[in-house]
């Protein structure tokens, strides 16, 4: 059977290496997982977080801007967060109109990046969505998620740590 | 639209991409500019 997974180590604030890889398999769409995702680190060393979510994901839209000129069939894909909408009121939910309110590095990060994506659909056309969901988890996710460090503590019979007093909701 | 989208680049986060996230992504048509729920 004909191989049709590759795996290229790269980093996605290299112009250069993401360049090489549109022109190497001819990328016709964009699905952007790569991201600094927890909070609590951006909170110590923002840094990171603006250079990998912003940068990162400006560098990703300049290649496909230039690689997808003229191009019909094209999609960029960003993955972001619910985070980017702040806390939440009881009865409240977030709508995809809901004003961006941002609490941490990580957030603000995130929800700047959310803008870049939607201003190279307004500004130069292209072919973009955008998903804001909760909580993303799979199989061998790093365990300072929510999910697996929750699964992990239970299985060894661990305290399940949550921030505040519990009462924090999602929609 | 959708067949025509062949050659993906994935970026980061591979070991949370489960074909459930794929086939909620794709299972809608992707309009121009278009905010999806997940």
């Amino acid at each position: 059977m004909e191989r049709d997974n590759f795996f290229e180590k790269a980093d996605i604030c290299d112009f250069g290496e993401i360049k090489k890889i549109f022109k190497k398999y001819d990328i016709d769409t964009v699905l952007n997982f790569a991201a600094e995702s927890h909070v609590d680190r951006s909170i110590f060393g923002p840094k990171d977080f603006v250079q990998t979510n912003i940068m990162g994901t400006f560098n990703l839209l300049e290649v496909a801007r230039e690689n997808w000129k003229g191009r019909e069939y094209v999609l960029f894909h960003h993955i972001s967060t619910d985070e980017v909408y702040g806390s939440i009121e009881e009865g409240c939910y977030f709508y995809e109109d809901t004003a961006y309110k941002p609490n941490s590095p990580y957030s603000a990060s995130k929800a700047s990046s959310d803008h870049l994506v939607r201003a190279y659909h307004k500004t130069y056309g292209l072919s973009v969505t955008v998903s804001n969901c909760s909580n993303n988890y799979g199989p061998y996710q790093f365990p300072e998620k929510l999910i697996p460090l929750m699964i992990l503590n239970i299985l060894e019979e661990k305290n399940l740590p949550v921030y505040g007093d519990g009462g924090n909701m999602r929609d | 639209m959708l067949k025509k989208l062949e050659n993906i680049l994935v970026t980061g986060g591979g070991q949370v991409l489960s074909a459930q996230t794929l086939s909620i992504i794709f299972s809608r048509t992707p309009l121009l500019g278009e905010r999806l729920s997940m």
